[in-house]
């Protein structure tokens, strides 16, 4: 909801309105530079994923280049690192929005608190992907006897960052309700 | 909410307009227009302050409470 600052002074007031400093424009364009990176990345692994899924065709040229390990290990693991880049995509978009509001002057908006909880639950997502995956991998190069791989690991610090996200998307729904509050304050 | 705004009955009785109001006390048009439809969640006593002033009035006269169905049925527990 758009309102007007209560008076007309505020506007050049630097508590009201948060101009966008360097770190901000830096920010901006590393997220910029990642979100592409990541798309490349995201490609790259799509065409690993399809070269090993054509080896299911029966040409015997795709299955000779699989020397060290199977082609259907290479589809899981590709597979696994497609979903995780998705994620990271989603990670990536939602930040670069979050970042946008901070560039235009308003960061605590509610939408930013909803962006944060898609952050958090796309984080928590690819942790719980990346599990799976790595426990499948593990099995199948067990009984298949093809790579030793390490056992799937838990990483407490990414659930802590789960949780520190959380909190913040808490933070920030409180925030963008108290900045209504404020700007309904005649 | 249970506060209803009497702004634009005060503002009649004075023959004055919004505008002329914002001149005076120096508030933005789209704030006391807020304030006029009760859509404002609070006020400065600043504000009030400014408005008794250029209104010659005491709070009572544009502020007035009025017990909502949740008032009621919060009274009647």
């Amino acid at each position: 909801m758009g309102v007007e600052p209560l008076y007309p002074e505020e506007n050049d007031g630097g508590a009201v309105r948060v101009k966008a400093g360097p770190p901000i424009a830096f920010l901006n364009v590393l997220l910029t530079v990642i979100w592409w990176a990541g798309w490349v990345f995201l490609g790259l692994f799509i065409l690993v994923f399809l070269y090993a899924g054509l080896t299911f065709t029966g040409i015997e040229s795709f299955k000779k280049s699989f020397v060290e390990t199977t082609p259907f290990l290479v589809l899981i693991s590709s597979g696994s690192v497609i979903i995780v880049a998705l994620v990271f995509l989603v990670i990536v978009k939602q930040l670069r929005k979050i970042s946008h509001t901070l560039v235009t002057g308003d960061p605590f908006v509610p939408e930013n608190a909803k962006r944060l909880r898609k952050i958090w639950i796309a984080v928590a997502a690819g942790e719980i992907i990346r599990l799976v995956s790595t426990f499948a991998i593990s099995w199948f190069s067990k009984t298949t006897n093809t790579v030793d791989l390490q056992a799937p690991d838990l990483r407490i610090y990414v659930w802590f960052m789960v949780l520190a996200v959380i909190i913040l998307a808490e933070v920030f729904r409180e925030g963008a309700r108290l900045r209504q509050d404020a700007k309904l304050t005649v | 909410m249970g506060i209803r705004v009497n702004l634009d009955r005060v503002l009649l009785d004075r023959r004055m307009s919004l505008t002329e109001l914002s001149d005076r006390i120096g508030i933005t048009l789209a704030n006391l227009s807020i304030l006029k439809t009760g859509k404002a969640r609070a006020v400065r006593f600043s504000t009030l302050s400014a408005l008794c002033r250029e209104l010659n009035c005491q709070p009572a006269d544009l502020l007035v409470y009025e017990p909502g169905e949740h008032e009621n049925s919060k009274a009647a527990e």
